[in-house]
């Protein structure tokens, strides 16, 4: 176990440090630099100098890279160029805003496709099954970023239930924080449920015509049980995997929903950091969020033979 | 069963149809000029000289979604053709190959889905400015690991079978070996992705749009208008009703149909009777 | 069942819960400002700053003199100041009374130290160049004979020195020593304003308190002179979003917001939207140095074939005119020389477009998305010009990367927009040189450089003086031959309109922007 882990791992080392070095050419290659932002259309070539310098921009990109990344070596991941904190504090604030949004999303979601999912598979290509699979269809065709802008309008600008931007923390405010999380939470837990949904189905349909469920409904157990002891933990296993995607990849690219919303989340913080040419910012966050995806991946891994228990580390 | 699976496919292709011939009058024809606005004439709600209203510089709506239904169209096929073809060329290297080919292109296909597609196009549309063949270039880009990743397993899975070792017995080469045995045999797992490929394409198209690095202005995307109607939303929902119900429209045609193709090809899915 | 009658008691609980804590009861009212972004720096005139920074820091530090609403300087710190007849030498006289906002009170001493660490490299300010002969003044010393006296020397005499000191981007703040620690880094403004700086939540918001022992100028309030009493606490809240801002206001949320003028809150009667002109300019760029228009006919035949007035109507919605001149229109020395522009004349521009040999070729106009006026501008005016063929295409950049190629020169055609400059000389200074050595230059004439730097020294205490005579003049000399040279087009000066809640009272915007909470009560 511990042998696969150190493995997993060792094979991650390379991945990062090529993603830290793609990300640190790639914004240098972006035309403009931050001072160009922050001085915009006064400041005179002394000063551009001056601050220049001041951030280490005027030295090589490898001497660059170097500096860089002995700093992340020692945990120290910079400061930003625009708001003068540290990137780590920076990661650390915004990382939670999106993390809670896609976990409750994911919850949500899950917690309806996975009745839903076995629902349709065992009632296969009756009127139900029809049912759920259109329902998923039109769900998985409406782009979340559109359905956040409706939900905003009907319920923010409308009807006026709740707010239409921001975010307050449930642990610094308390329950009334939730008002902020409902809307994205539901934005895109549509587009997940729907994803689920049919990864469920056909995995538990898979599995439904595999022999050894003919041989437990052979030995006389009721569906329920063939449904819940058999079928559910198998057809699991592959729909472990899709959300471990899912995951990594809301983590990341939560950007446009965090746009609609007006959220401080990690998504937003790299965007805008981009558009800011924060290169502190945008390096730190791109290589957390690599490590995020490794480490996902990882945990999928090692949850995956638990539920099938056919695959050997 | 079958007639499920025929009526589905019916209404997808209908679907994908309408969408299609939208994007051809519209890049022959549309009422008003997609890029020409009255200013006069702003925030018209939907009536029967605009069905589909204007917006804040008084362009008809319903001429800009014909107009992007080909922008959108366009992009989405290329980012898939150049996905396909690069993905398909590499993933088929590595899988063949095997050893180190095969690991050094895996590391590098894992740091390149490590990054968030989205912001790999971001950047890459950044750093070439925002164009048409541009988006295609950085999606193309973005959509290639996972286009590689599927024909390297198929490929993986495809070695150990007898014709392709007969092939290689016979003293064929590598090449002809590819071509004739085993790219026949990725066809059907690559044209299934290739479905969804496309619907991710204008999705991840319109998204850029929406970021502000998409395909250029005036030129209209539905994402683009999509971005646009955030800012007047109290006033004018309907400025972000109709582009967004064009993406969903046109996605839903590409997963029904996406979802017939995979029941066509996929035997499996012939169904259990309880 | 007996779930069902926990789900129940358990959804009732969570919506109870879920409308609490939305009343935020404070004892002191609190006016609420939504801003667009976020200051990165409490240090007044910074190096980073941006105009988040500018707005705080009005209501926190204040300097020898400030502005009023037509710019005019007006005493602050200083209550009378006398200037040598060479121009180089500057005498104040320290108002008494006045302490910082840590009791202590303020001497000579505490303004020597101000201007020293403004000039000191740790400040790292962004106006440093005003005062180390770079640009304008050389300050060659300051003296503190009295506790109460300081004397500010130059070594040249420059005209807009005063001015300077009262400038919000960069202002001479009079700072106590203890804004900074032993080893002189940075921890916040102790200074003199009505506001106290009291809490900066990064990414959320900042607070500023009324300062308990303020003691108000007796002056009627004008600009950032006079009386300045603060009736209660502020709040600068971070709302990126513009319809997210507007989505607060209409629901209370927040106090003020500057509103798109595309998309302003509807009429009524809780809010008032205010308009009110702005100095900052809005130009369509031309490079002088790009092959196709370098040609002056084609310059003018472009100036001549818009209908430059109808664009202006249609790019602020009526709310500003077309200004042809540099110079703002709220500004005193804006005169009917200034009004005079290009005029709409299809026929000589056609004849112009021949004689320059245009043959069709397309010019790009860049522009960006993030900032929608400059956006629009260059829509409208590709549309325009399309229209009446000259054949144009928009190059929509990213903002970072527009700013770049403004720095560098490369462009062909251009949509800015150029911040405010408190004074026509500073605007046209940053436009005029030599393009060669700066790209960031628009205009290339060495008779305007001249007039520009004969007024250099002239000063003007009062807009009756003759020093503002001679400066006026000059301006108008510098249009005109603007116009001539057709360097750049430009259109109108930004429209502000403010949006704010009807509950507050005694609130007015001014052609600064950065809106003003004291003498602003709240109901």
């Amino acid at each position: 176990m511990l042998k696969f882990i150190a493995k997993r791992i060792a094979m991650a080392v390379p991945t990062v440090l090529i993603v830290s070095i793609l990300v640190f050419v790639m914004i240098r290659l972006i035309p403009g630099d931050p001072i160009v932002l922050m001085l915009g259309d006064s400041g005179n070539p002394d000063l551009v100098r001056e601050m220049r310098a001041a951030l280490g921009l005027d030295r090589s990109l490898p001497a660059q890279f170097i500096v860089w990344i002995s700093h992340v070596l020692v945990g120290d991941l910079g400061t930003s160029v625009t708001t003068k904190e540290p990137v780590l504090n920076l990661i650390l604030s915004h990382f939670p805003v999106t993390a809670q949004i896609v976990l409750m999303a994911t919850f949500v979601a899950a917690l309806i496709a996975i009745p839903a999912g076995l629902l349709a598979a065992w009632l296969q290509n009756r009127k139900t099954d029809t049912a759920i699979v259109s329902t998923t269809i039109v769900l998985v065709s409406i782009p979340s970023f559109w359905s956040g802008i409706i939900l905003i309008w009907i319920f923010g600008v409308k009807l006026d239930w709740l707010p239409t931007y921001g975010f307050q923390s449930i642990s610094d405010v308390g329950w009334s924080g939730m008002r902020y999380l409902i809307l994205p939470v539901l934005a895109i837990a549509m587009s997940e449920v729907a994803v689920l949904t049919r990864m469920i189905r056909a995995s538990a349909i898979d599995v439904l015509r595999l022999e050894y469920i003919a041989h437990a409904r052979a030995k006389g157990l009721s569906e329920r049980r063939v449904l819940l002891r058999h079928t559910l933990p198998n057809a699991f296993g592959p729909a472990l995997t899709v959300i471990g995607l899912i995951l990594g990849h809301l983590l990341s690219g939560a950007a446009v929903i965090e746009t609609v919303f007006t959220l401080p989340g990690i998504g937003r913080l790299l965007v805008e950091s981009i558009y800011a040419r924060d290169y502190p910012v945008v390096q730190g966050c791109l290589l957390f969020i690599a490590l995020m995806y490794v480490l996902v991946n990882l945990i999928v891994d090692l949850l995956y033979p638990l539920f099938d228990p056919r695959i050997k580390m | 069963m079958i007639h499920l699976k025929r009526t589905n496919a019916r209404i997808a292709i209908v679907f994908i149809g309408l969408v299609l011939t939208l994007a051809v009058i519209g890049y022959f024809y549309t009422p008003y000029d997609p890029v020409d606005g009255d200013f006069m004439e702003k925030f018209q709600e939907p009536s029967l000289q605009h069905w589909f209203g204007t917006d804040n510089f008084g362009r008809d709506v319903l001429s800009r979604i014909m107009a992007g239904a080909g922008v959108s169209v366009a992009v989405s096929l290329g980012t898939v053709i150049f996905a396909m073809i690069a993905g398909t060329s590499i993933g088929v290297l590595a899988g063949y190959m095997g050893n180190w080919t095969d690991r050094i292109i895996s590391v590098l296909l894992e740091s390149l889905m490590a990054f968030p597609g989205l912001l790999l196009a971001l950047g890459i549309m950044t750093v070439i400015g925002p164009s048409k063949g541009g988006v295609v270039l950085a999606l193309g880009l973005a959509y290639t690991p996972s286009v590689a990743r599927i024909a390297r397993g198929t490929v993986y899975g495809l070695r150990q079978r007898d014709f392709v070792i007969a092939s290689q017995a016979m003293g064929h080469s590598g090449l002809w070996t590819v071509f004739r045995h085993i790219l026949p045999n990725c066809v059907a797992p690559l044209i299934i992705f290739s479905t969804s490929l496309f619907g991710s394409a204008l999705l991840s198209e319109s998204a850029l749009s929406f970021l502000g690095l998409g395909v250029p202005p005036p030129a209209p995307t539905w994402g683009g208008m999509l971005a646009d109607s955030r800012n007047s939303m109290d006033q004018a929902i309907w400025l972000a009703l109709f582009p967004g119900a064009m993406i969903s429209f046109s996605l839903l045609g590409i997963n029904m149909l996406g979802d017939a193709v995979r029941d066509i090809l996929d035997p499996r899915m012939q169904g259990v009777a309880k | 069942m007996q779930l069902r009658k926990i789900m129940t008691y358990l959804g009732a609980f969570l919506i109870s819960h879920i409308g609490a804590g939305t009343s935020n009861a404070a004892p002191l009212p609190e006016i609420r400002f939504a801003d667009a972004i976020e200051t990165p720096t409490s240090i007044p005139g910074h190096r980073s700053r941006n105009t988040a920074t500018d707005g705080v820091m009005l209501h926190v530090v204040e300097s020898l003199v400030a502005l009023r609403d037509d710019l005019s300087v007006a005493p602050m710190l200083a209550d009378s100041w006398q200037i040598s007849p060479d121009g180089k030498t500057y005498k104040f006289k320290l108002r008494k009374g006045v302490t910082f906002h840590n009791g202590a009170p303020l001497t000579a001493a505490d303004v020597q130290w101000s201007l020293k660490w403004l000039m000191d490299p740790k400040s790292e300010s962004y106006c440093r160049n005003q005062y180390d002969g770079t640009r304008g003044a050389k300050v060659i010393g300051v003296e503190a004979p009295s506790p109460d006296t300081v004397i500010i020397r130059l070594e040249k005499p420059y005209g807009l020195f005063l001015m300077q000191t009262a400038n919000i981007q960069c202002p001479l703040a009079v700072l106590h020593p203890s804004s900074v620690d032993a080893h002189g880094n940075w921890i916040k403004p102790v200074a003199t304003g009505p506001y106290v700086f009291s809490e900066w939540k990064k990414g959320q918001y900042i607070l500023l308190t009324p300062y308990a022992g303020y003691k108000p100028r007796s002056e009627p309030s004008s600009g950032l002179a006079g009386a300045k009493l603060a009736q209660a606490d502020v709040r600068f809240v971070l709302i990126p979003d513009a319809s997210a801002q507007k989505a607060a206001l209409m629901s209370g949320q927040v106090d003020a917001i500057i509103a798109d003028s595309e998309n302003p809150p509807p009429k009524d009667p809780r809010w008032t939207v205010a308009v009110e002109q702005d100095i900052d300019t809005n130009a369509l760029l031309m490079q002088t140095r790009d092959p196709l228009l370098s040609n002056l006919k084609l310059r003018r035949a472009i100036a001549t074939i818009l209908d430059l007035p109808a664009l202006a109507r249609a790019l602020t919605g009526g709310a500003a005119p077309y200004n042809p001149s540099l110079v703002p229109v709220v500004s005193r020395y804006y005169s009917a020389v200034h009004k005079v522009g290009f005029t709409k004349n299809i026929d000589a521009a056609k004849k112009l477009l021949a004689e320059a040999g245009y043959r069709g070729e397309t010019l790009k106009i860049q522009t960006n998305k993030r900032y929608p006026d400059v956006y629009r501008m260059a829509l409208l005016t590709q549309m325009m010009l399309s229209k009446a063929g000259i054949k144009t295409e928009l190059e929509v950049l990213e903002w970072a990367t527009q700013v770049t190629n403004f720095r560098e020169g490369k462009f062909q055609l251009m949509a800015f927009t150029y911040s405010a400059r408190i004074d026509p000389a500073i605007m046209y200074a940053d436009i005029l040189g030599d393009k060669t050595k700066a790209p960031m230059l628009q205009w290339t004439n060495p008779d305007a450089s001249k007039i520009l730097a004969d007024i250099d020294a002239v000063g003007f205490d009062s807009p009756s003086s003759a020093g503002s005579a001679i400066r006026k003049a000059a301006f108008e000399s510098l249009h005109k031959l603007m116009i001539d040279d057709v360097p750049m087009i430009m259109l109108y000066n930004t429209p502000v309109l403010v949006a704010f809640n009807n509950n507050l009272s005694g609130f007015k915007p001014w052609p600064l922007r950065r809106p003003r909470f004291f003498n602003v009560s709240k109901k």
